[in-house]
C-alpha cells in the first residue's frame, strides 16, 4: 500500500458510509436482486466491522506505479443468493491476480459501483487491506466484463481471476475479445458466479481511464432524501407527463451479418456508415445464450402534458435504450435513462409501468468516453444484451 | 422519360392511391394533399433515411420497420426531409400509436399489404409514368364493365373487380339489396360513400348504385363516380330488355308475379296493416335455396334501417321465423325493379277488366290485347306499374307513400285516375274497374289484388269501384243478368202486367232492400207511408209478398234484375264527392 | 353452505352464504383472548343452520394473539459461507432468544442451476439431529441450497433426522419456496417455529366448532387471501401470519365489483392501507422483516400500517399508494372506517358504539410485530388528532362520488373467506435444454401445484392453474427459468372432520 501523498487526508469508508453506499448505489437500480444484495450488504458490514474502515482513494492519490485491481461480481446475482459466499473469493481472485501479474496489489477499484458491485468491491478491499479507489470503470451499469471505459482505452482485461466460492480459483490469460466468451462457461461451471479480478494496470494509467468519484457519489446519493438523491448524478430532464400506454416491443434489434449496418446505426453521432465495430448485430434477442434477460422488449409511451406536449416513445428492454420525441431521438444508449415517479421519484422498473402513471423521463449522462463511437459501438453491443 | 417534358405533371399522393397501383391499402395521416411523388427511395437501414430526397416515397423494408420505434423514426425522418409519405408492409404488426404518430407529424404514412419491396415496385413504375397510372383505371374499368354484360350481379362483380377495397351495392327504390354487397349501405363500416342514379328506359328512377369505402384521397370519390358512371347504361339497358321480354310474353310476368306473391306478398299471419314481409327484411334467409347463382360476392346482412324506413316498409315487428325471410339478394326483386314494379310500399292495387274481345270470360288475356292495352295503359298515367294479367283481369299497382299526403285518401286519388283511365276512348274494349288498399308493404299486396279482383269482378263497363265500399248493390249487380232475365220476368209476370208507370216494381224493390218496414220504404221512395201500405196490399193480392220467407230471395234477385235492365244505377256513394277529396 | 369467521383483535365476525355465494346470516361480536371462543360466540350469534355447512373459513393474524414459540434447531446444507451469512445472523436478537440458537451447516446441496454442490453429510447431519436431541429440541428447519430446484438433498437429510430423533417435527424449505437461501431459510424456521401455535388454533377452533355441532372441514384464510386446509395450515403456518387485510380488502373489492382499489382497512388498533390491483394484493418487491422481526421472501401483500394514534399520516399514505395505481379508488372497510370519511352505512351503529366496550377484552398487542412496513413508524407523534371526527382521506373518497355510498363493512373479511377458494402458490427452478423440455418441465411445475393444491383442501375436481408465470433468471445461460405458479380450487367438502 502505497502511502498517501501529503494534502488533504484521505477519507475512510466505514460501516456508517456503507450504509448510504448500499442505498445509493442503488439508487438508479430498479430491479436489483434483492436477496442478493442483502448478502453483498451483510458480507461488506461484516468486512469492514472486522477489518476496519477502508481508505477511499481519490484519482489524484492513486499509486503512479503501484498495481491497481478492478473487482467485480462474475455471473448471476440470484446464484449468489442461493450459494452464500465464503468471504475467501475477493482475497483468493485478487492474489491470483498478483501471482500473473508479478507483483502485490496496492488498490482496488470497482468496476463499476451499481448495487452489489460497488459493495462486493468494499468487501474486496476491507478483506485484502487496500484502499478503495473513489471511481469506477464502467461510470453507468453494463453488464459484460468487457464493456469498460479500460477497454475503450485499451488495457486488457486479462490475465484475470475467478475465484469461486467452492474454492475455485482460474486465472485467464487471454487475447482481448474472448474473456467473457471463457468467463462464462466457468462461472456456470461453478454454481453460477464468481468474484473477478482483472484490469491489473498501474496507479497512473488508471486515472487516466477511471470514472473518477462514483463511489464518493453513491455515497452522498445515499445520505440525501428527496430530490436531492439523484442530485450528484445532475439528471437532465426529457419530459414531464403520463404514460398512456404499454406496448411489447417487437425489438427491433435485427440481426445483420455480413456487417450489414442495422437500423440503430442512424442514431445521433452515430457512425452513419457504420464500422465493422459499430454494427450492432447482436440482437436483444440474440445473445440469450451469453445473456438472457429476464423482460421482454417493451415500449413505453409518454404524453408530455406541458410544453410542446410531445409524445415519447421509450424503448427498453430490462433498461431504457432509446427515447423517442414525435420520432426524433431525444436520448440513447449509453445516456442513462430514467422513468421517475412524479409523486415519490422512485425510479420505475419498466416492467411495473402502468398507463396513468405520472412520471418525469430523466437523462443521466454517461462518461465522455462512451460517446465516442468506439465507445457507443461497445456500449450498445454490450448493454442491454446486444453484444 | 426522355428530358423534361414541360407539359409533365408528376404524379401526386392522390392519384397513386387512388388509380390503383396500391390495393387494399390503409392510409394514415394527411391524405387530402397534392403532394407530388417524384421518387421512390428503399430504406433498409435509418442512416439512408438522411439520403432521402423531398417528394419521394419512402418504403421501409421488413428489417427497418422490425418495431414501433424504427418506423417512427423513419415517420420523423421522413417528415423531416419533406418526403411525400412512408409506406411500410402490415406485415410488420405494428401498434396504432405509429399511425398516430404520422397523424400528429402530419405525414402520410401508407401500410401495403404483402412484400413493401413489391409496392416500391409499383410505385416506381406510376411515378415514371403518372398519365398511364391516371388513365388505366378508368380504361380498365371500361374493359372489365363491358365485358360483364347487362346482368347486375355480373356487373357489380366487375366493379368490385376494378375499384380495389371498395363495396357497391345495386339498390332498388325502396333501399332493397339487388346486387352486391350490403356493406357498401353501411353507414358504420365505411366513412365515405358515392351513390350514382340509375335510371329505367323511360327515364324513371330506376335503381341506385351506391360505393361504400374507407377513408380514401380526395379524387378517389370523383374516381369511384366515374366507374360506377359506366355501368348505369349497361343497367338501364338491362331494364329495358327485361321490360320489352315482358311485354312480348305476358305470361313471364304473370309468373314473375305469381313467384313474387309467393314469397313476399302472401302473409296471411299479419295484421292487415302490420308486420308483412318485405324485400328489405334483414333476416338472413333460413334454408332459402333461391339464391342467385351469380351471387358470388360477400352476402352481408343489410343494417338495420331507421325508424322512417322501417315505417315505410311496414316492417313494424320481425317476422315469424318460420316464414322465412327475404333473401337480400334475390333476382326476384330485381327482376321486379328492372319491368318498373313498384316495391316500395304503401300500395294501391288497380284492377282492370275489359269486356269484349278481351274480356275475362273469353279466357286470358291473350297477346293480341296485352300490348295493345299495356300501351294505352303507360300513356293513362294512372301513376300504377305495368298491367299484368293475374286471375283472369289486369292487374297493378301504385306505390302511395306519400310523406306530405298525411290524412289524404290514396284510395280516391286511384279511383278518380282510375277512372279517368277506363272512360278513356282509346281502350281497345270497355273497361271496369277496381281499386284496393292500400297496404302498407308487398306482404299486402296478395290479399290486396284479391280484393280488387273480386271488386272489379262487379263493376259494370265503365266503373271503377272501390274495394272497400262494395256493397249489396254492387253484389247483387255482379250477378249474371242475361241468364236471370227470363225467370225474373215469369216471376214478377203478374206484377209487370199491372205496373204500368214501374212503381209497384220499385216499391218492392225497395221494401226488399230496406227488410220490409214500411215507413223507411217510403221514406226511400219519397211518398206517403200509406201509398206503401197501399201498394203492399197490391203486391201481395198479385202473389209478390215481400214478407214470404221462401219468396223474398227470389224476388229481390228478380227485382234488380228488371231494374237493372230499366234504370242503370249508381251506387249511391259516388253521389257525393269522397271523403278528404275536395270537391271539384 | 360455507361460513367465514374473522377472528380480530376489538370484533370477530361471522357470515354464512349459500352455495351460490349469497349471504344469508351475518353477526358481530366481541372478539375474546382465545380464538376458538371468538369462533364459538360468533358461530352462537349466527343462530341456527339451515342446513349442514360444507366449509368453515377463519381469517386471523398471529399479532391478534403472540404465541410462544417452539425452540428450532436450523440446520442449513450448503458448503460453508462467511460467518455473516451463518444461519440465524441476519436475524434480530428477540429472533434468537424466541427461536434458540441451535444452527447447524452440513456439506451438500446445489447450485441456483440445480447442479449438485457435493454429496449430502449424512454423519453431519445425523451429529446435529443428536445435539438437537441433547438439547430438548425436536422441532427442525431444514434448507439446502438449490432446493429450489432440487429438493433431494433436504429430503435425504430429512430422512436422517426423523431416524435420528423419532417424532421430530420437520420443515422443509423447499416447500417454502422462495428465491435467496438466507430468506428461505428463514421462512422455514419460523415455520418450525410456528408449528405449536397454528396446531393449538387448529384444536382450538375444531372444539369450537364441535361444540357448535358443525362437521365441516376447517380452512385458514393465507397471507395474499385464498385458503388452506387446518392440516396444511398446521404444516406451514408460516404464510398465513397476517391474513386480516389481504381479506378484508378483497372483499371490500368484491362488495363493489371493482378490481383495483387502495383499500383503508381501519381497525381497532391501527389503519392498514394496501394497494388492489387486478383483485390482487399488490406484493412488496423489498425484503420485509415477517414474525419475530426475521426477514423474509414470502410475497406477502404489502401493506402500510399506522399506529391508531398516528391516523393523520393515513391521508397522505393513500395519496401515495393512489399513484399506482391510476385512476383506483379508495375503498374502506373495517370497524373504524368512518373515521377515515367512509360513507356510514344505512342500519350500521355508528362507529364509536361499535368501538365502545370492544376495547376491553383486547389483549394490546404490538402492531409492528405483524411484520408490515410502519408508514407510520417515523412519523411525527405530534400530529395526534382525534381520528374518529377531524381525518378524512381527500384524496380517493372526495375524488370519486361514485365511491361514496358504498359502506365499509365489518364484514368484509369473513365475507371473503365464506366465499373464498383454496390456493397455493409453488415457486420453482427449472432447467431446460430447449422449447420441448422448458414445456415438460412447466407442464411438471404445473401438476405439482395442482396437487399441492388438492393437499392444501381443494376439491380435486375444482382445481385449476390460475397463473403461471417463468422468467429467464438473469445471466445465466438460456434455458433457466424461475418459475411460478398458482392454483386454487374449492374446498373440498367432508375432506378433513
Amino acid at each position: 500500500m502505497t502511502a498517501p501523498a501529503a494534502g488533504r487526508p484521505v477519507r475512510a469508508l466505514t460501516v456508517d458510509d456503507l450504509e448510504d453506499l448500499a442505498v445509493g448505489a442503488r439508487v438508479l437500480a430498479a430491479g436489483t436482486e434483492e436477496s442478493a444484495y442483502h448478502v453483498a450488504l451483510d458480507w461488506a458490514a461484516a468486512e469492514l466491522a472486522a477489518h476496519g474502515p477502508v481508505p477511499l482513494l481519490p484519482v489524484d492519490r492513486l499509486p503512479g506505479t503501484g498495481l491497481c485491481v478492478a473487482v467485480t461480481l462474475a455471473g448471476a446475482s440470484a446464484a449468489l443468493a442461493e450459494q452464500l459466499p465464503t468471504g475467501e473469493e475477493p482475497v483468493r481472485a485478487v492474489r491470483a491476480v498478483e501471482r500473473v501479474a508479478g507483483r502485490a496489489a496496492e488498490a482496488v477499484v470497482p468496476l463499476n459501483a451499481a448495487a452489489e458491485n460497488a459493495l462486493i468491491a468494499l468487501a474486496t478491499a476491507a478483506r485484502c487491506g487496500l484502499p478503495l479507489v473513489d471511481g469506477d470503470g464502467c461510470g453507468r451499469v453494463l453488464p459484460l466484463l468487457e464493456q469498460t471505459l479500460f477497454t475503450l482505452a485499451g488495457v486488457a482485461p486479462a490475465p484475470l481471476a475467478l475465484a469461486t466460492p467452492s474454492g475455485d480459483v482460474v486465472a485467464v490469460e487471454s487475447a482481448r475479445g474472448r474473456v467473457e466468451d471463457l468467463v462464462r462457461p466457468l462461472v456456470l461451471a461453478s454454481g453460477g458466479w464468481a468474484v473477478a479480478a482483472a484490469y491489473p494496470m498501474d496507479g497512473a494509467r488508471l486515472a487516466s481511464c477511471l470514472v473518477p468519484g462514483t463511489v464518493s457519489r453513491a455515497v452522498a446519493a445515499g445520505a440525501a432524501t428527496g430530490r436531492a438523491r439523484f442530485a450528484p448524478w445532475r439528471p437532465r430532464s426529457l419530459c414531464r407527463g403520463r404514460i398512456v400506454a404499454v406496448e411489447q416491443s417487437a425489438g427491433a434489434y435485427e440481426n445483420h451479418e455480413n456487417g450489414a449496418a442495422g437500423p440503430l446505426t442512424g442514431l445521433p453521432g452515430g457512425p452513419a456508415g457504420g464500422t465493422a465495430a459499430a454494427v450492432p448485430h447482436g440482437t436483444l434477442g440474440g445473445v440469450p445464450d451469453r445473456v438472457p434477460l429476464p423482460s421482454r422488449p417493451t415500449s413505453v409511451l409518454v404524453e408530455e402534458d406541458e410544453g410542446l406536449r410531445r409524445r415519447f416513445r421509450l424503448e427498453a428492454h430490462n433498461e431504457i435504450l432509446l427515447v423517442l420525441a414525435d420520432g426524433a431521438p431525444a436520448a440513447s444508449l449509453p445516456d442513462q435513462i430514467l422513468m421517475l415517479s412524479r409523486t415519490d421519484r422512485r425510479v420505475l422498473d419498466v416492467e411495473r409501468a402502468v398507463p396513468g402513471t405520472a412520471v418525469e423521463v430523466v437523462v443521466i449522462e454517461a462518461p465522455a468516453a462512451w460517446y465516442t463511437p468506439e465507445g457507443r459501438a461497445l456500449a450498445r453491443t454490450g448493454s442491454g444484451g446486444t453484444r | 422519360m426522355s428530358g423534361p417534358d414541360p407539359g409533365f405533371r408528376p404524379l401526386t399522393l392522390t392519384e397513386l392511391l387512388q388509380d390503383g397501383p396500391l390495393a387494399d391499402i390503409e392510409v394514415h395521416g394527411p391524405v387530402g394533399a397534392a403532394v407530388p411523388v417524384t421518387a421512390v427511395r428503399i430504406v433498409d437501414r435509418l442512416a439512408a433515411l438522411d439520403e432521402v430526397r423531398p417528394r419521394s416515397a419512402v418504403v421501409l423494408t421488413a428489417g427497418a420497420a422490425a418495431a414501433a420505434w424504427t418506423v417512427e423514426m423513419a415517420l420523423r425522418k421522413a417528415w423531416e426531409q419533406a418526403a411525400a409519405c412512408v409506406v411500410v408492409s402490415r406485415e410488420a404488426g405494428l401498434p396504432g400509436s405509429v399511425a398516430e404518430l404520422a397523424g400528429r407529424l402530419g405525414i402520410p404514412f401508407l401500410v401495403v399489404p404483402g412484400d413493401p419491396l413489391d409496392a416500391a415496385v409499383r410505385i416506381a413504375s406510376a411515378v415514371a409514368r403518372p398519365e398511364a397510372g391516371r388513365t388505366a383505371l378508368i380504361a380498365g374499368a371500361a374493359r372489365q364493365i363491358a365485358g360483364a354484360g347487362i346482368r347486375p350481379a355480373r356487373l357489380l362483380s366487375a366493379l368490385h373487380a376494378v375499384l380495389p377495397a371498395t363495396s357497391v351495392a345495386l339498390t332498388g327504390p325502396a333501399g332493397e339489396l339487388l346486387a352486391g354487397r350490403a356493406g357498401a349501405l353501411d353507414p358504420t363500416d365505411r366513412t365515405a360513400r358515392v351513390t350514382v342514379e340509375v335510371a329505367g328506359p323511360g327515364g324513371e328512377p330506376l335503381a341506385v348504385l351506391t360505393a361504400g369505402f374507407r377513408d380514401r384521397p380526395a379524387g378517389w370519390e370523383a374516381t369511384v363516380r366515374e366507374v360506377l358512371g359506366l355501368a348505369v347504361a349497361p343497367l338501364t339497358a338491362w331494364a329495358a330488355t327485361e321490360r320489352l321480354a315482358a311485354e312480348r310474353d305476358g305470361r313471364r310476368a304473370s309468373g314473375l308475379l305469381a313467384e313474387l306473391l309467393a314469397r313476399y306478398g302472401d302473409d296471411t299471419t299479419a295484421e292487415p296493416d302490420g308486420a308483412r314481409r318485405d324485400p328489405g327484411e334483414r333476416r338472413a334467409p333460413v334454408g332459402n335455396e333461391r339464391r342467385s347463382p351469380g351471387a358470388d360476392a360477400p352476402r352481408d346482412v343489410l343494417e338495420d334501417p331507421t325508424g322512417d324506413e322501417r315505417r315505410a316498409l311496414g316492417r313494424a315487428e320481425p317476422n315469424p321465423p318460420e316464414t322465412g325471410a327475404a333473401d337480400p339478394h334475390d333476382p326476384l326483386l330485381a327482376a321486379a325493379v328492372a319491368l318498373g314494379w313498384p316495391l316500395r310500399g304503401p300500395f294501391v292495387v288497380h284492377a282492370v277488366r275489359p269486356f269484349g274481345p278481351a274480356a275475362p270470360d273469353s279466357g286470358p288475356p291473350g297477346p293480341e290485347t296485352g300490348p295493345l292495352l299495356a300501351a294505352r295503359w303507360a300513356r293513362a298515367g294512372t301513376g300504377a306499374g305495368p298491367l299484368i294479367a293475374y286471375e283472369g283481369v289486369w292487374v297493378a299497382w301504385e306505390s302511395v307513400a306519400d310523406p306530405d299526403g298525411a290524412g289524404r285518401d290514396p284510395l280516391a286519388r286511384a279511383e278518380r285516375r282510375l277512372r279517368a283511365a277506363c272512360s278513356e276512348p282509346g281502350l281497345p274494349a270497355p273497361s271496369a274497374g277496381a281499386v284496393a288498399g292500400p297496404v302498407a308493404s308487398l306482404g299486402g299486396l296478395g290479399q290486396a289484388l284479391a280484393d280488387a279482383v273480386a271488386a272489379v269482378g262487379v263493376a259494370r263497363p265503365g266503373t271503377v269501384v272501390r274495394a272497400d265500399r262494395v256493397g249489396p248493390a254492387h253484389l247483387l249487380t255482379a250477378l249474371p243478368r242475361e241468364a236471370l232475365r227470363a225467370p225474373a220476368r215469369a216471376l214478377l209476370a203478374p206484377l209487370l202486367a199491372v205496373d204500368r208507370d214501374g212503381s209497384l216494381l220499385r216499391t218492392l224493390a225497395v221494401l226488399l232492400d230496406v227488410g220490409g218496414a214500411p215507413s223507411v220504404a217510403a221514406a226511400r221512395l219519397g211518398v206517403h207511408r200509406n201509398t206503401v201500405s197501399a201498394r203492399l196490399e197490391r203486391l201481395r193480392a198479385l202473389g209478390c209478398d215481400p214478407d214470404d220467407p221462401g219468396l223474398r230471395l227470389p224476388l229481390h234477385l228478380a227485382c234488380r234484375v228488371q231494374l237493372d235492365a230499366t234504370e242503370p244505377e249508381v251506387p249511391e256513394d259516388q253521389a257525393e264527392p269522397p271523403e278528404g277529396e275536395p270537391a271539384g | 353452505m360455507r361460513i367465514g369467521i374473522d377472528v380480530g383483535r376489538a370484533t370477530s365476525t361471522a357470515v354464512l352464504v349459500d352455495a351460490a355465494g349469497r349471504v344469508l346470516a351475518e353477526a358481530v361480536v366481541d372478539s375474546a383472548p382465545r380464538t376458538g371462543l371468538c369462533v364459538r360466540r360468533a358461530l352462537a350469534a349466527l343462530g341456527p343452520l339451515p342446513g349442514p355447512v360444507g366449509a368453515v373459513a377463519v381469517v386471523t393474524d398471529l399479532a391478534r394473539r403472540p404465541p410462544r414459540p417452539r425452540p428450532v434447531a436450523v440446520l442449513r446444507i450448503a458448503p460453508g459461507s462467511h460467518a455473516a451469512l451463518a444461519p440465524l445472523a441476519d436475524r434480530p436478537e428477540a429472533a434468537h432468544t424466541a427461536l434458540g440458537g441451535l444452527t447447524g451447516v452440513v456439506a451438500g446441496g446445489s447450485a441456483v442451476t440445480g447442479g449438485s454442490l457435493g454429496p449430502l453429510d449424512r454423519d453431519g447431519a445425523a451429529a446435529f439431529a443428536g445435539r438437537a436431541r441433547d438439547a430438548g429440541v425436536r422441532v427442525f428447519a431444514v434448507c439446502a441450497a438449490g432446493a429450489p430446484a432440487r429438493p433431494g438433498p433436504e429430503l435425504d437429510a430429512a430422512a436422517v433426522l426423523a431416524a435420528t430423533v423419532p417424532g421430530a417435527s420437520l420443515s422443509l424449505s423447499y416447500e417454502t419456496g422462495a428465491a435467496g437461501l438466507r430468506e428461505r431459510e428463514n421462512a422455514t424456521a419460523v415455520n418450525a417455529a410456528l408449528g405449536g401455535w397454528a396446531e393449538e388454533l387448529v384444536a382450538d377452533c375444531r372444539a369450537a366448532l364441535r361444540s357448535a355441532r358443525i362437521a365441516a372441514p376447517l380452512c385458514f384464510a393465507r397471507d395474499d387471501g385464498g385458503l388452506v386446509s387446518a392440516e396444511y395450515f398446521a404444516r406451514h403456518p408460516v404464510i398465513a401470519t397476517a391474513p386480516a387485510s389481504a381479506c378484508a380488502a378483497r372483499g371490500a373489492l368484491a362488495r363493489t365489483g371493482l378490481d383495483q382499489a387502495v383499500v383503508v382497512d381501519a381497525g381497532a388498533r391501527s389503519v392498514r392501507c394496501l394497494v388492489v390491483r387486478d383483485g390482487e394484493p399488490e406484493r412488496s418487491t423489498r425484503l420485509l422483516p415477517g414474525p419475530f422481526g426475521v426477514r423474509l421472501a414470502l410475497g406477502a401483500p404489502e401493506v402500510v400500517e399506522t399506529d391508531g394514534a398516528e391516523a393523520a399520516e393515513v391521508p397522505a399514505t393513500v395519496a401515495r399508494l393512489l399513484e399506482r395505481v391510476p385512476g383506483a379508488g379508495v375503498l374502506y372497510t373495517g370497524g373504524r372506517a368512518e373515521a377515515f370519511g367512509a360513507p356510514v352505512g344505512p342500519g350500521e351503529p355508528p362507529a364509536g358504539d361499535r368501538e365502545r366496550g370492544t376495547g376491553r377484552n383486547v389483549t394490546r398487542a404490538d402492531t409492528r410485530t405483524t411484520g408490515r412496513t410502519g408508514a407510520g413508524a417515523d412519523a411525527r407523534t405530534d400530529a395526534r388528532t382525534d381520528a374518529r371526527t377531524d381525518v378524512r382521506t381527500g384524496a380517493g373518497a372526495d375524488a370519486d362520488p361514485a365511491l361514496h355510498g358504498r359502506y365499509p363493512r365489518l364484514t368484509d373479511a369473513a365475507r371473503y373467506a365464506a366465499r373464498a377458494d383454496c390456493r397455493i402458490e409453488v415457486e420453482q427452478v427449472i432447467s431446460a435444454a430447449g422449447r420441448a423440455e422448458l414445456d415438460q418441465a412447466l407442464a411438471a411445475v404445473r401438476d405439482h401445484a395442482l396437487s399441492r393444491c388438492v393437499a392444501a383442501g381443494a376439491a380435486p375436481g375444482s382445481v385449476r392453474i390460475e397463473s403461471l408465470a417463468h422468467a429467464p433468471v438473469a445471466y445465466l445461460p438460456a434455458g433457466v427459468h424461475r418459475v411460478t405458479v398458482r392454483a386454487a380450487g374449492a374446498p373440498a367438502p367432508g375432506a378433513t372432520p
